[in-house]
């Protein structure tokens, strides 16, 4: 009901102000998300039928659709700006467990912006399961960006640092390379470059892309700060095929999977969510739905649809 | 004639390890870290932390038995202070060099002034250790040109003990205050440093002494008598150091805790086995028994024992806290992680014993290790 009102009002938030974000999967018959940075009335080159999050469906030209796994990123924002954080945000992401399949669209989607190898998830997907008695369940796990972070503490020379917005970045140009913030992070979220990029690149490096990585370095989620400038979602909920993926700013109380907009506060209410190994006094900036309700039933075997 | 056969061996031995490290760490500056090493996330700290902090111990572990000169007053064990100072210098180099090779990203030490983080135990321990080193260069530098008692001399000499402790302790609280990782974490880390540095002071200048004396025949009655005095310590600080390994093991065990998993793995494993019965019960029996204790060979063997448990016990404590993953459900905690090193990393590790022994045979030849004022007694 509320949450229903919420959906109506907020469809189109603060996070796709200036893009429209589409579910072209079945359209495009490619199973990928795409982007239509900018809908214009253009007639020349090859269109596309694709279809909106309202239900509409749209024809577009081909030139105007960017596929998610060739995003650009911004231009890149260094030094002491870097370390600043978007103002008046303060970033989340919300994980709905019914809606986990273990698809892996995000982990792919991940890799293949911050260029990572293929042993590098900035994202995992754990099968996780409480006692041999409980029912197993998938359990999506980035970075937690959290407020009272471990691997900031023990950082000895500031390569991890926490921003205004929330987020915990990493700048691979200071980063020693002692790992010292791996073994502090109580949930195993970061990996370290042993070998060079996967691909060269001629991007400047920027804590904001995490991009070009530089080897000898630790890496991790950054929530994709890039995209967020961009007004987009980060790589990895927009990948999501089922939606289970939310991210949002708590300031504004409102959250969104690309589907549908939510409060924050509300969800967390009516769906008793929870922070993971809150004990840990970490203050996590990442939420768990508990996977009632679930979509799919859970299945050992990987799906990837 | 003969020894000098002898040296030429020992030199000649040590330019072949030597060599093969230098070999070595070319190729890790050219291929990365990743092509040599065994590379798992998931223990980020291996071998070559293990032999830093190996190193690092024995540094201020020899720099605790100078204070008993130095700090303590105690004149009769002058003759084995300058030795130690010097190995302790070389042996703090060592450790060093060999965290260098371990860092990712060396050159970014820059950072340690233009970015420091005091909220880190690292960057705590980078300051004492720099400090450390600096005091330890200075009395050595006084000492060697015969100045033992000036201000400046006992200032750097005392204040080398000081930092020590200040920097082995805020080694130890590197992981003691890993609370994500149990068996790491808790304010006793920081003292079984203090501990394990003692009992690898002890050990490294019996073990580098004796065979010295034995191999040059210069052991005198009043040397013998401090390697008496040093082998009753060294019974103590062996006793000590089983009571902390037990009451670890059984607290380990007691806990309910699913981390704690790993110290049943780990009594199951031989190191444990090797660290516990090779490295500290059997040259404790063989300390605490009086007519053994007495021979100078016993002495040495005991000494190696404890040395070849020290090297194991580090490997061992730093596993503890990694071969489990840090996600607690039990879906992912069933197996424990194999971490075993590639030929480069050992290559690397001999390498790092072979330069601390080079470095210690130069200053033997030409520093005159076994020099003080006079053979006072107490």
């Amino acid at each position: 009901m509320a949450k229903d009102e919420n959906r109506k009002e907020s469809s189109r938030r603060n996070f796709l102000k200036s893009g429209l974000t589409i579910g072209a999967g079945a359209v495009l018959g490619t199973g990928l998300m795409a982007t239509v940075n900018q809908v214009k009335a253009e007639t020349s080159g090859k269109k596309l039928k694709v279809l909106t999050t309202d239900g509409k469906v749209l024809e577009v030209a081909e030139s105007l659709l960017t596929k998610e796994n060739e995003h650009k990123h911004c231009k890149p924002i260094t030094g002491k700006e870097a370390r600043k954080g978007i103002p008046y945000r303060k970033f989340t992401m919300v994980v709905d467990l019914g809606k986990c399949k273990n698809a892996r669209k995000c982990v792919e989607n991940c890799q293949k912006a911050h260029h990572l190898r293929p042993e590098q998830e900035w994202l995992k997907v754990y099968k996780m399961q409480e006692s041999e008695e409980t029912a197993p369940y998938w359990f999506p796990k980035a970075c937690f960006h959290c407020d009272n972070a471990p691997c900031v503490n023990v950082c000895p020379v500031s390569a991890s640092f926490k921003r205004s917005d929330g987020l915990v970045l990493i700048d691979e140009d200071v980063c020693i390379g002692c790992k010292y913030c791996m073994v502090a992070c109580p949930y195993d979220t970061r990996v370290f470059n042993y070998h060079k990029p996967k691909e060269e690149s001629d991007e400047k490096y920027s804590p904001e892309t995490s991009t070009p990585m530089r080897e000898g370095t630790v890496g991790k989620c950054d929530f994709c700060p890039d995209m967020i400038r961009q007004g987009e979602l980060p790589h990895c909920v927009s990948a999501c095929p089922n939606g289970a993926l939310y991210f949002g700013d708590i300031k504004e109380d409102a959250i969104t999977n690309g589907d549908e907009t939510v409060r924050l506060r509300e969800v967390l209410k009516d769906k008793a969510g929870y922070r993971y190994m809150e004990y840990f006094g970490t203050e996590p900036n990442t939420y768990y739905l508990p996977p009632y309700n679930r979509l799919f039933p859970f299945k050992e075997k990987e799906s990837n649809s | 004639m003969e020894s000098k056969k002898l040296y030429n061996l020992w030199i000649a031995a040590l330019g072949i390890v030597l060599l093969a490290g230098f070999i070595t760490i070319i190729m890790l500056f050219v291929k990365g870290h990743g092509e040599l090493f065994s590379t798992i996330d998931k223990i980020p700290w291996t071998i070559l932390v293990a032999a830093y902090i190996f190193f690092i111990l024995t540094s201020v572990g020899l720099t605790f038995i100078t204070s008993l000169y130095t700090v303590f007053g105690y004149k009769k064990y002058q003759p084995i202070v300058k030795r130690a100072q010097f190995i302790s210098i070389v042996s703090l180099i060592t450790g060093l060099s060999i965290m260098v090779l371990e860092l990712g990203k060396p050159l970014h030490m820059i950072y340690y002034v233009i970015s420091p983080n005091p909220k880190s135990p690292i960057f705590w321990m980078g300051i004492f250790y720099s400090l450390y080193l600096a005091f330890l260069i200075v009395r050595f530098w006084k000492i060697h040109n015969g100045d033992w008692d000036s201000k400046l001399s006992r200032f750097a000499g005392v204040g080398a003990f000081f930092v020590a402790i200040a920097a082995e302790s805020t080694a130890g609280s590197i992981f003691g205050l890993i609370e994500a990782r149990p068996t790491f974490f808790g304010q006793f880390m920081p003292i079984y440093f203090l501990l394990d540095a003692f009992l690898s002071g002890i050990v490294t200048i019996l073990f580098i002494s004796l065979i010295y004396h034995k191999v040059t025949n210069t052991s005198t009655p009043v040397l013998e008598s401090i390697y008496d005095d040093l082998s009753k310590i060294f019974a103590f600080v062996l006793g000590v150091t089983i009571l902390f390994v037990l009451w670890r093991t059984i607290s380990g065990l007691y806990a309910n805790r699913p981390e704690f998993a790993v110290v049943e793995h780990m009594i199951d494993s031989w190191s444990f086995r090797a660290e516990l019965f090779i490295g500290l019960l059997l040259p404790f029996g063989l300390m605490v028994t009086k007519a053994i204790r007495k021979n100078m060979n016993a002495k040495l063997i005991a000494a190696i024992f404890a040395w070849i448990g020290l090297g194991i016990g580090r490997m061992e404590m730093l596993m503890s806290g990694q071969i489990l993953p840090v996600m607690p459900k039990v879906s992912i905690q069933k197996n424990m992680i194999l971490y075993n090193p590639t030929i480069w990393e050992w290559v690397i590790c001999f390498f790092s014993l072979a330069l601390l022994l080079f470095l210690y045979t130069m200053g033997e030849k030409y520093l005159k290790l076994g020099a003080s004022p006079k053979l006072a007694t107490e």
